[in-house]
């Protein structure tokens, strides 16, 4: 039990808007007492199922959901990705007891920027929101691992002129801006460039890469080591 | 790849697992109470802890009396098919 009459910060009118999504009220409730004692965190709604979490996320435009994977009706996964297909401004970090690479790798192929452990103490999650909402990904240490070793795997198989070599550095800028979410538009008004020309180059990009949307796009980017990621030094 | 996991992998994930969460963060819930000197609020973060610590000895222990009725995979195959 929290006494929130006697909670310290106030929520800003900037500040990051976070919506909870897990169907362990105990859990949902103290990870939100928690987040509230963050300055420049305001948890702004909770969901305790996948569709839910879709629904109250758009209602109270959340910057950033930490969702769990294993709900009921909807599962997490796929609730990342109906959400990012309503809203893909918004930032997913999955927040699960799954550590195994098979569900970070589902995680970031729904679309998710962040993948955290439940284990991980709140400054951590606190970090983490913070570095979705400014556009970067983060992802916890002991899947970290999971994912360079996939890298590896990936990198092998190619040569030097495949994929990433071929790309022009105005491409590789453009991959970064993709897998930290922007849109065309965004992402044309960073580089100054006309939206078509994005998208064309988009095109491109993709064919040389060897994927088929920005998903895919976004997860090569972060196995390649060339996304803005943000990832943590400590425990 | 899909799998379907273990209903034990699965029950340990839903139950044990998600209790401990809940009870790590209770446990950083009563530092930071500490640490912001609201002491008075701290007994009742502590029960909510204790509870959830009692009831994932409950569930282990169900899942306990379970597995001791699968047969065990460190056991040699020839003395399984025996």
């Amino acid at each position: 039990m929290f006494n929130h009459d006697r909670e310290t910060p106030r929520p800003s009118a900037n500040a990051i808007r976070v919506v909870l999504a897990d169907d362990h009220q105990l859990f949902r409730q103290g990870l939100k007492a928690l987040l509230e004692l963050e300055r420049g965190i305001t948890v702004v709604g909770e969901a305790s199922d996948g569709l839910e979490v879709q629904r109250v996320s758009l209602e109270q435009h959340a910057n950033v959901v930490l969702m769990d994977i294993n709900m009921p009706i909807v599962d997490g996964l796929s609730a990342t990705r109906e959400l990012l297909r309503a809203d893909g401004k918004i930032g997913v970090i999955i927040l699960s007891m799954h550590h195994e690479e098979g569900h970070v790798f589902q995680a970031l192929r729904a679309g998710a920027r962040g993948y955290l452990l439940k284990t991980s103490r709140v400054s951590e999650v606190a970090g983490a929101v913070r570095a979705v909402a400014s556009g970067l990904s983060l992802l916890d240490p002991s899947v970290t691992s999971s994912v360079v070793s996939e890298f590896k795997r990936m990198s092998s198989k190619q040569t030097p002129e495949d994929g990433l070599g071929q790309l022009t550095e105005t491409e590789v800028k453009i991959l970064q801006h993709v897998s930290a979410g922007m849109s065309n538009k965004e992402i044309a008004s960073k580089l100054s460039l006309a939206e078509s020309t994005v998208k064309n180059r988009l095109s491109v990009l993709f064919e040389k890469i060897g994927v088929l949307d920005r998903t895919q796009a976004a997860i090569y980017a972060i196995t390649h080591g060339i996304a803005p990621t943000a990832v943590q030094s400590s425990r | 790849m899909a799998y379907a996991p273990h209903p034990l992998a699965r029950r340990i994930h839903d139950g044990v697992m998600q209790l401990l969460g809940t009870a790590l963060v209770k446990t950083e819930m009563c530092e930071q109470l500490a640490r912001l000197g609201r002491q008075d609020e701290i007994p009742a973060n502590l029960m909510e802890l204790r509870s959830a610590l009692e009831d994932t000895v409950v569930e282990l222990r169900l899942l306990m009396v379970e597995m001791r009725n699968l047969p065990s995979s460190a056991e040699p195959v020839t003395t399984r098919a025996a």
